[in-house]
């Protein structure tokens, strides 16, 4: 397993168009990938309710987990796209 | 976050042909009351293509059509109950369709308020006698009171 701490820096958060992104790229991720909030909440981000009830605003810290045979190059896939967020 | 609900973005009875054609009649709601500019609801409908916002709930299926702040005047939040489902692709799913009974159509001033509005529409629908309320409305004015009682 590997995990990496992310701090939510877009306006919208992680929702929306985010959101849609994040769970098409974790859905065609081969590893199991988990995340989970400041809040205390998880997230399975290859579910989309899940990812707009976790409340991921502007701020809020999150932690992603990814576990399998990729997992890490799955991570990087995961926070390069946390990091291109800007709307 | 200001007040989500107002009267008059509620409307019931909207007999759609597509989600493209739902869009447009509700929309209007935005644009007679001067919520958005004469560009929102032509850019909602391309957003729509691209990203969609149909969301299968437990016991409701809904869509939440919205597009960039720059098409909007002032927020608020449409509560419409479709007269029949419309098909409308699932957010985040390409290909998975949705039969959408209701639009909770959004324009959006400052991008950090549409977290909590998103979630203050699902979290209703996790709450069992909210989510009969909104079945069981007939009219506007039976939709309006649960959506304010709900929503807020």
């Amino acid at each position: 397993m590997v995990s990496q701490d992310f701090t939510v820096k877009n306006p919208t958060g992680i929702h929306a168009r985010p959101a849609t992104m994040l769970v098409q790229l974790c859905n065609g991720l081969p590893d199991q990938v988990m995340i989970t909030t400041d809040k205390g909440k998880s997230v399975n981000p290859k579910n989309i309710l899940s990812v707009l009830m976790g409340g991921m605003s502007k701020g809020t810290q999150i932690h992603i987990e990814v576990t399998g045979e990729s997992e890490e190059d799955s991570l990087k896939l995961v926070m390069d796209l946390l990091e291109s967020f800007t709307e | 976050m200001e007040q989500a609900i107002h009267r008059e973005l509620i409307m019931t009875g909207v007999d759609a042909k597509d989600y493209e054609d739902a869009i447009r009649q509700v929309g209007q709601l935005f644009l007679k009351n001067g919520y958005v500019k004469d560009t929102y609801i032509d850019a909602v409908v391309e957003r729509e293509k691209v990203f969609a916002t149909g969301l299968e709930l437990e016991g409701i299926s809904i869509a939440m059509p919205h597009t960039d702040i720059i098409h909007v005047n002032k927020p608020g939040v449409t509560v419409a109950k479709l007269a029949h489902p419309v098909e409308f692709e699932h957010m985040g799913e390409p290909g998975r369709k949705v039969q959408a009974e209701m639009l909770f159509m959004m324009a959006i001033t400052n991008p950090e308020d549409q977290i909590g509005t998103i979630m203050k529409v699902l979290g209703v629908f996790q709450n069992t006698e909210a989510l009969a309320a909104f079945k069981a409305a007939e009219n506007e004015d039976e939709l309006y009171e649960a959506a304010a009682k709900y929503i807020g």
